[in-house]
């Protein structure tokens, strides 16, 4: 019974020194990008421990790659971001200085909604003399509610998740909370394509 | 249906989705063009007087495989007449191995300090403090090896080492001639405040014997600042820095103020060297960016420094003094209106100036680093 006093010595010296890793609050953790990402996500596993990167007071295109979002991306189990160069500015640098070996490009973990979704009024050309301006918004043809907002310069949101789940969806693997978003996704695409939101 | 998709269609960067996935195969370009005008010479300056060019950097990047990504940086410079084309970056860097590891093996900028990991066309002035232009030439890169932990605290902690082959900061025949040891931590005080702050070791084994030191102190009277290696050297290098940005609800587009501050000292400077003999030098600067493309500033630094004459030293003193107005029309240009007061002792070339400066980017969308 009791701890072991020798290994007191050593067990000090790795709390002083921080090496310690917590005892996990929840053992699943996500990093969304935006806060729509989090309100879907959270709807699937609600238990799961959250990092939003931006709020929705702050542009999502200028945030910075600070030390807080890198210790988080480096805890984190899965990303779930918008893709199609918002987070251009800062998630790969992120995703560079978090080193986290799950969540990198091409790996599962590192989820972009632009890679399941249809784009909204993409072009055939942008070129900077357009101004500095990143703004997507995600579509598809299915007339339900819309999904996801996104617009750098009005700051308003043109899509809006819908905000009921049913009990079932809940989830707390990888897999199925991938497949949980994409489903959403293409199940919640906007009326923004026919003009009618 | 046309008036609500019209200025989002101006707006949207959505064809970049189908650029970035040819972009997958092909390296990220991108150029930095770096110009100036500058009214008087200045003391350790590495810009010279009237027109010039600063950093002309044409850097490309890639994944190379899902472990490794590339990236090389040539920088273009002139110096009196001859164009010098340097490699300021050929690195491979690993992406996402265990225990939160990072490696990178090549040339790169070390990582001591605040400012020189930094690219110095990110930076808010003209030129970097006094003490970064005598102690490590600006930004001191080497061909070496890095090895970062990212440690698993809920707030940031890394801890770094390097070992640089060192001719760049001063020539010698050491293999390993710099050695470089870093702890950073970092976090929110809120949505609206973040902070970081640092401490660095750099350990030169190739100090200069006095002669080299004496030819350093000859180019430096010539006006001839090369943009690599440093004019001041020592065995020991310590760097503390700290960095705290305050911006409204954490929305950095619209304003930002940062104040960042290091201090660095090198001691061990020669053999004749006594303890008292050392460098030192710091500065603090306070930049706000008071509308999303407008930014102001003011700088204020001192280096002491020993200048090596064979068995002894003379006694060198700058104080600088920087306001700065910068205009952003967007990421990826900005003008900036500079002006510096020098005070020195032990310069003959300390004066006050005007800068005018441009830097632009063309093609791959910089990172918003810290």
């Amino acid at each position: 019974m009791g701890t072991d006093m020798r290994y007191l010595p050593l067990f000090i010296a790795a709390v002083l020194t921080g090496l310690v890793s917590l005892p996990a609050r929840a053992d699943f953790h996500v990093f969304a990008c935006e806060p729509e990402w989090t309100a879907l996500a959270r709807t699937f596993i609600p238990d799961a421990h959250f990092t939003t990167a931006t709020s929705y007071l702050q542009d999502p295109h200028y945030i910075e790659a600070r030390p807080s979002l890198i210790a988080a991306m480096s805890r984190a189990d899965i990303a779930v971001c918008t893709g199609a160069s918002l987070e251009a500015g800062w998630l790969p640098a992120l995703l560079q200085r978090a080193g986290n070996p799950d969540i990198q490009t091409g790996q599962p973990g590192l989820f972009f909604a632009s890679d399941h979704a249809q784009l909204f009024a993409p072009h055939d050309h942008v070129d900077r003399s357009m101004g500095d301006a990143a703004a997507i918004l995600i579509a598809s043809h299915q007339n339900q509610k819309p999904a996801q907002w996104l617009s750098a310069q009005t700051r308003k949101p043109i899509l809006v998740l819908p905000g009921t789940v049913t009990d079932d969806s809940k989830t707390d693997t990888l897999a199925e909370l991938i497949s949980e978003i994409i489903n959403r996704l293409e199940s919640a695409m906007p009326e923004v394509a026919d003009g009618s939101l | 249906m046309l008036n609500r998709i019209v200025p989002f269609t101006a707006l949207s960067l959505a064809l970049l989705t189908r650029g970035a996935e040819a972009s997958e195969l092909n390296p990220d370009v991108s150029l930095t063009l770096d110009g100036h005008y500058k009214q008087n010479d200045t003391a350790l300056s590495h810009r010279e007087q009237g027109f010039g060019l600063g950093h002309t950097e044409l850097s490309l990047s890639s994944p190379i495989d899902d472990l490794f990504s590339g990236r090389l940086t040539t920088v273009f410079e002139e110096h009196d007449g001859e164009s010098e084309v340097l490699i300021e970056e050929a690195y491979l860097q690993t992406n996402g191995l265990p225990l939160g590891l990072n490696v990178r093996a090549g040339r790169f900028l070390s990582q001591v300090g605040y400012l020189n990991g930094r690219h110095m066309h990110e930076d808010d002035f003209v030129e970097r403090p006094a003490a970064y232009r005598a102690l490590l030439g600006s930004h001191y890169y080497d061909t070496g090896l890095r090895l970062n932990a990212l440690l698993p605290t809920p707030f940031y902690w890394q801890i770094g080492a390097e070992a640089f082959n060192g001719n760049q900061l001063s020539e010698g025949a050491e293999d390993i001639g710099v050695y470089t040891l870093n702890t950073r931590v970092g976090g929110d005080f809120s949505a609206a405040q973040s902070w970081q702050a640092g401490l660095s070791y750099l350990h030169n084994r190739q100090i200069s014997t006095d002669e080299e030191n004496h030819d350093h102190a000859l180019d430096h009277e010539h006006g001839h600042d090369h943009s690599h290696g440093a004019s001041y050297t020592g065995k020991n290098l310590y760097i503390a820095d700290v960095v705290w940005k305050w911006s409204p609800n954490g929305n950095t587009r619209e304003q930002q103020f940062t104040l960042s501050a290091e201090y660095l000292y090198a001691d061990d400077l020669n053999t004749f060297a006594t303890s008292d003999d050392y460098h030192e030098g710091w500065y603090v600067s306070g930049v706000h960016q008071f509308a999303p493309q407008w930014s102001a500033g003011i700088r204020y630094g001192e280096v002491d420094l020993r200048e090596a004459h064979g068995d002894h030293f003379h006694s060198q003193r700058l104080k600088e003094t920087d306001v700065m107005l910068a205009w952003s029309r967007s990421h990826f240009s900005t003008l900036r209106l500079q002006y510096t007061h020098q005070s020195a002792t032990g310069f003959s070339n300390a004066d006050n100036t005007v800068a005018l400066q441009y830097v632009v980017s063309l093609g791959a969308h910089g990172a918003h680093g810290y």
